[in-house]
């Protein structure tokens, strides 16, 4: 049996990564609140005793409630066209935070889900295509041709990024 | 992985939300919210099968068992069908008296009733309705009978889905309860299985639309106010 306050807990232990998933995800941050508050309201409405694994549950759900929405297009922004010049990444972490959005805003919505889960969640490569519905191969590709546009924009910044 | 992978954690690194408190109070409301709506689904698919299974067995016999010649009346005792087994219970409030019916138990001024898209329940004879009572939305659903027991059907909508909800004896029939649902400012409900083979949804909401601002307060009913309009003798003879 799993009782309201220990969801509490688990939602307030699991709140911050989901929330940086969802951040680097959405691109704001209150998209990402809501994107965050969404996938807690599911895991709450399936919590009990059936629940065997809560953690990866909102994972999952974090993920596919993301490319729902955007499937829906109703109210998100497209990829852009043209890769803007990103600003300068320095040691601040608010120039850092820009210069990423400014990548991840350049990737289909798809590929910027293989990045986070491959690259911030260091999900396996065969978890990331069931989570997506894509084959193995197409995680790969996606991966990596998501990195290079994301390299394109950081890699001045970051030689060492490779493309493994 | 890859400095990517090192860059992805910088940047995100002592992120989180600006109030987690209220994202989780929201999560929690909204959660209830799906969970209500799930259990109602539930409850309705299994009324549809179990009707459609009555449909198919009666198709069957009708098919194989040959058809009596009709009986002359004759003289001699009848006896009253009720003397034998009771009628079987019927809804007696029509569509568009469900908020006058409510108002009857719970005093109060009925505004803006409309029927509510129900599913199956529908075309089994129950139906759906909304209202406003004193402003707070009010949503009524009559589900048709179900064949499994009050009591077995009540926990065949609560087995497994929460930990604190709980099947409880109310007068003529089972209620699903939550220990949270007093607590809930944004709405409450009852879920009782009657006896009678009928379900009764009745839900209040402290807004006057499913997805409209809140109203000041709470709804001000409590979930004993809601079952004692959901076990009225009002809505069945």
């Amino acid at each position: 049996m799993r009782s309201e306050q220990e969801f509490a807990e688990f939602a307030r232990a699991r709140m911050p990564q989901l929330y940086r998933s969802a951040w680097l995800l959405c691109g704001d941050p209150h998209r990402a609140e809501d994107l965050t508050q969404e996938t807690l309201a599911k895991v709450y409405a399936q919590w009990g005793p059936r629940l065997q694994n809560p953690a990866a549950y909102a994972h999952t759900t974090l993920v596919r409630t993301y490319i729902s929405a955007q499937r829906r297009r109703s109210s998100h922004e497209q990829p852009w066209a043209e890769v803007p010049e990103g600003p300068v990444v320095g040691g601040d972490d608010a120039d850092l935070r820009l210069a990423l959005h400014a990548a991840l805003a350049a990737l289909e919505p798809v590929d910027r889900a293989v990045v986070v889960l491959r690259y911030l969640d260091d999900v396996p490569v065969d978890e990331v295509g069931r989570l997506l519905g894509l084959s193995s191969t197409a995680v790969r590709s996606r991966a990596m041709r998501a990195l290079a546009r994301v390299r394109a924009t950081l890699g001045h910044h970051l030689p060492d990024l490779a493309l493994s | 992985m890859t400095d990517l992978t090192d860059v992805l954690h910088r940047a995100t690194d002592g992120l989180s939300p600006e109030a987690p408190d209220l994202l989780l109070q929201r999560a929690v409301r909204r959660g209830a919210r799906l969970r209500r709506r799930r259990h109602a689904r539930v409850a309705t698919t299994a009324v549809s099968g179990l009707a459609a299974v009555g449909v198919l067995a009666v198709a069957l016999l009708g098919r194989t068992a040959p058809v009596a010649p009709p009986t002359p009346v004759g003289p001699g005792p009848t006896v009253a069908s009720s003397a034998t087994t009771a009628p079987a219970p019927q809804v007696t409030v029509g569509r568009g008296d469900v908020g006058a019916t409510f108002a009857r138990i719970i005093p109060g001024t009925i505004t803006d009733e409309h029927d509510t898209p129900a599913g199956k329940v529908h075309e089994k004879g129950g139906y759906a309705s909304d209202f406003l009572w004193n402003g707070f939305r009010v949503y009524v659903q009559i589900a048709p009978r179900f064949h499994h027991g009050a009591r077995a059907e009540c926990r065949r909508v609560t087995r497994g889905s929460w930990g604190t909800e709980t099947c409880v004896r109310v007068r003529d029939g089972w209620a699903a309860r939550d220990s949270t649902m007093d607590q809930q400012n944004y709405s409450r409900y009852a879920g009782v299985h009657l006896d009678n083979g009928f379900r009764m949804w009745v839900m209040i909401n402290n807004s006057s639309e499913e997805k409209g601002s809140a109203t000041a307060g709470p709804p001000p009913l409590d979930v004993a106010d809601l079952e004692k309009v959901a076990t009225s003798d009002l809505w069945f003879r």
